[in-house]
């Protein structure tokens, strides 16, 4: 995983703790301004109606790259895939293994929380009602509610606007294949990743499991429910699979052990991607679920009112399943 | 007009009579148990003779409703309600005011359901957690979470702020392990969030974590669990200098080893530690995992030699060292003198030479230890460490949860003990490290260690010792233990960390938070609507509401 790096293409310089008094960047002030007017309107503002014009990531030197402590800071109206290639180019990747969405990063926030969840350390946000937020540079949420998810909220309260994303070395990781009988063999095998908290990326689909991990996790022998030998082929440097047409835009957060959610999915044709090493894992979807900007009251309003309606149909263990099976639970 | 009136006053009536079946006390001795936590700036008020605040009354909950009901009443009276857990939080989190009602949740303690596929346990909130962790160590599973509180804290206390245990590079902190939460707002309203609810996502769940009793009261949560692993393998090994011992730590976590422990002690702790090498002593893996091994045989030490030895013990040992004679009292003066002395204490401390020490755990199956354990050791002595043996690791392993319960000795001798535990990424590990020590050197001694380390970023984990200056009065140790605090704090935020990594802020941090506009109005709109009439818990965090 990450480690710092002498190559002369790596900027190992520190990212600083927090940015002095951040200014509104010129680009996001149409935004601000248009959320001002909806509100004077009463109206919220469909966030895939709004378009901010993306930065150029030509040059590498665009992304700077803390590589003693594996992050780098990007402007939010980058995509992951664009985002991707860039630290390709300098001995990088993200903890996520491709297909990349094309998405801007700030937009695929509302709709995939587990990108943030997983990637994204701290970011600038911009609130809805046009304050400039920092979240705290730290690597746990560490004080207080995670202000971080007010930007992953069905009804987001901030958007992102720029973003520290974990990144990890190519240099230490490597990339494997493994293969199973089925869909049941292959789930087992996501939630004892997770479990073991060592691998970087998972992305499985169909019977096939791609990892992203330190190259002693790599299996020697036959992996648990595989009938191949793995690794069954060394994929390219960071687990592309070029191939595949899928560009999802959104993710639906699971429960890390959830096997049978795992396992549906996969049966559905889903892909699911795991950042073991941070205990995350969700489905990819095609579905935009509508996400509106509302004003942070008329946000948090929603929010609440979600919080609230949800109990009804929580069963009364607490647990909120996707997928039946109960059999296998036990009261203590 | 009239009939609003009338149903109000109804309204008014049935609140308050549904609240009566909730079982509560206004006795003074029930309401002194909750009548704040182990911050122990409340312990020097208490030395001082200061007057202590009571609670108006403590209620027992058996279930949400009884907790809504509670809740709904205080609303009507516009009385505050303070969550209380175990009462173990050192930053203030809870200090009822006088017309305060406290809700103590430990009746609501049940293992409500454990889903062995899936891997979650459903409790509630107010189950003790070393009760929770034997109750799934019965049926081959661990949470992972081994805070040194174990025994004196609620899993509803562990979410609200952020909790972190020993074993955290390798089970994550308490947030990584919540899928779910059900709660009561201020409204009265009852509340559920999971991360995999498309209605309310990770967003509302991290919302709520953390929230330390001023969002909503916990009552249920559901957790992530994992099957016990099968054996363990611990070592220690020490360092030239420290950061050298922050580079290994982090080239471990790097090369994707996730032990179960990771902790490296300065030099100072390291030096009163004590311990010798044993570089030939062979490896060994041990049946057991770290998760079982833990509870069964290091609970908590009621005094004696049980007792994991503290700064204080450590200090006295030093002194009878120097002072070549055993006289206990005239020892624990010194000792006391010292702390009542902190520049002078700092500067004989500064010829203690020690090397900081490193205890490495790993979990698994045999065979996978059997591999790991080599090549871990490879890695660190390619990084500059002399290996210690297996002792470092046994001896962590037996007394980590032997932290005394009672209040510290050194508050005997007039003085006073605390910890501060912050995170920052690891270039700032040791300029902030030595920037502290340096902040404090006339005001308290300072030890560190290092336990919860992640690819981007490290915590720190400071104790401060300090006593009264000589002949300054009586408050003159409480002034002293302010100063203490606002220099570190200070110190804190100018190098960029956060200033609590897994004991929340509670009041005793508050200072030391500065919300920007944006921030603040997030936060307060937050509370706004889940808390429109600033009940709950009102003062921690810094978010509305009458400290
Ligand atoms: C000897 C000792 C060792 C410690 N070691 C550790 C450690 O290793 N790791 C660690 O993380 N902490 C440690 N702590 C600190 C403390 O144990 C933790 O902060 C713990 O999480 C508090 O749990 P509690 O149940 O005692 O909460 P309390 O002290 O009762 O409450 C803490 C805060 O949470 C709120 N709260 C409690 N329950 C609820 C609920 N159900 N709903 C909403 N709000 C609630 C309270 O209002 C308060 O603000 C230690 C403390 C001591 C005394």
């Amino acid at each position: 995983m990450s480690e710092p790096t002498t190559t002369a293409t790596t900027t190992t310089s520190t990212l600083p703790a927090t940015a002095a008094q951040p200014a509104l960047p010129a680009d996001w002030a149409p935004l601000v301004e248009r959320l001002r007017l909806a509100h004077l309107a009463g109206e919220g503002v469909d966030v895939d109606d709004v378009a901010l014009g993306a930065p150029r990531l030509g040059a590498a030197d665009a992304l700077v790259i803390d590589a003693h402590n594996g992050l780098v800071d990007v402007d939010a109206r980058l995509s992951l895939s664009l985002i991707a290639r860039a630290l390709r180019a300098r001995g990088w990747a993200l903890p996520l293994l491709r297909p990349l969405p094309a998405a801007p990063l700030w937009r695929l926030a509302t709709r995939a929380p587990f990108v943030v969840d997983a990637l994204v350390q701290r970011a600038t946000l911009l609130s809805v009602d046009g304050d400039l937020v920092e979240t705290p540079a730290a690597p746990r949420h560490a004080a207080g509610p995670s202000l971080l998810h007010t930007a992953t909220a069905p009804a987001p309260m901030a958007v992102l606007v720029r973003a520290r994303l974990r990144v990890v070395s190519a240099a230490h990781t490597t990339t494997w294949t493994e293969r199973f009988d089925d869909a049941a063999a292959l789930a087992a095998r996501v939630r004892d990743l997770v479990d073991g908290a060592r691998a970087v990326a998972a992305c499985a689909r169909g019977r096939t499991l791609v990892v992203l991990g330190g190259a002693s996790l790599a299996p020697t022998g036959s992996a648990a429910g595989s009938t191949a030998p793995a690794p069954v082929h060394r994929v390219d440097d960071d687990g592309a699979d070029e191939a595949s047409d899928l560009r999802w835009t959104s993710a639906r957060s699971l429960r890390p052990g959830d096997v049978f959610g795992i396992e549906s999915a996969l049966r559905a044709g889903r892909r699911v991607v795991s950042v073991p090493y941070l205990q995350r894992t969700a489905v990819l979807e095609r579905a935009r679920p509508p996400r509106a900007l509302l004003d942070v009251k008329g946000a948090t309003a929603a929010l609440v009112d979600a919080l609230a309606s949800a109990p009804a149909n929580a069963p009364r263990d607490g647990s909120h399943h996707t997928t039946t099976p109960t059999q296998t639970q036990e009261s203590p | 007009m009239c009939l609003a009136f009338a149903r109000g006053i109804g309204h008014k009536r049935l609140m308050l009579e549904l609240v009566r079946s909730v079982p509560s006390s206004s006795d003074p001795i029930d309401c002194r148990m909750v009548a704040h936590d182990l911050w122990p700036r409340r312990f020097l008020e208490r030395r001082e003779e200061l007057p202590v605040t009571l609670p108006s009354r403590v209620f027992w909950p058996r279930d949400d409703a009884e907790v809504q009901a509670v809740v709904r009443a205080a609303r009507v009276e516009r009385r505050a309600v303070v969550p209380f857990g175990a009462g173990s939080g050192v930053c203030g989190g809870i200090s009822p005011s006088s017309t305060a009602w406290v809700l103590d949740l430990k009746r609501m303690d049940r293992v409500v359901s454990l889903d062995k596929e899936r891997r979650t346990v459903t409790v509630e909130a107010g189950i003790i957690g070393d009760r929770l962790e034997r109750a799934l160590n019965a049926r081959g599973f661990t949470l992972g979470h081994f805070p040194s509180s174990i025994y004196c804290s609620t899993v509803g206390g562990w979410v609200a702020t952020r909790s972190a245990g020993q074993l955290s590079s390798r089970y994550g902190k308490i947030e990584d392990m919540v899928l779910a939460v059900h709660g009561v707002d201020g409204r009265g309203e009852r509340l559920f969030a999971a991360i995999d609810d498309p209605t309310t996502g990770p967003a509302a769940v991290q919302l709520l974590t953390g929230s330390e009793g001023a969002l909503a009261v916990l009552t249920r949560v559901v957790l992530r669990v994992q099957p016990l692993s099968s054996h363990r393998f611990l070592r220690g090994f020490s360092f030239r200098d420290l950061p050298t011992g922050l580079q290994a730590m982090r080239a471990l976590l790097a090369a994707g080893e996730a032990p179960a422990v990771l902790r490296l002690y300065d030099p100072l702790d390291s030096a009163l530690a004590g311990g010798a090498a044993a570089p030939d002593e062979p490896l060994r893996v041990h049946a057991g995992g770290i998760a079982r091994a833990g509870l069964e045989d290091s609970g908590p030490a009621h005094g004696g030699d049980g007792e994991e030895p503290t700064l204080f013990d450590a200090l006295v040992r030093r002194v009878e060292e120097l002072a070549v004679f055993s006289r206990p009292r005239a020892t624990r003066a010194i000792v006391g003198e010292l702390l009542g002395r902190p520049g002078l204490a700092n500067t004989i401390l500064d010829r203690v030479h020690g090397q900081p020490r490193l205890v490495v755990g790993l979990e698994g199956d045999a065979a996978d230890l059997e591999r790991r354990a080599p090549r871990l050791r490879q890695t660190l002595l390619a990084l500059g460490a002399a290996d210690l043996g297996d002792s470092p690791g046994s001896r962590w392993l037996a007394h980590r949860h032997r932290v005394s319960y009672r209040m510290s000795k050194a508050f005997a001798v007039g003085g006073w003990v605390d910890t501060c535990e912050v995170a920052c990424g690891w270039e700032q590990v040791t300029p902030l490290y030595q920037a502290v020590r340096e902040a404090l050197r006339d005001t308290a001694l300072v030890l560190c260690h290092f336990s919860h380390a992640y690819l981007d970023g490290c915590s720190l984990y400071f104790t401060f010792a300090g006593g009264g200056t000589a002949g300054a009065g009586p408050r003159s140790a409480l002034a002293r233990y302010d100063t203490t605090w606002d220099r570190a704090l200070t110190t804190i935020r100018r190098h960029g960390a956060v200033i609590a990594h897994h004991h929340g802020v509670g009041r005793s941090k508050v200072r030391g938070l500065r919300h920007a506009p944006g921030t603040r109005s997030l936060l307060d709109e937050l509370k706004r609507t889940l808390d429109p009439d600033t009940i709950l818990n009102p003062g921690v965090l810094g978010l509305p509401g009458a400290p």
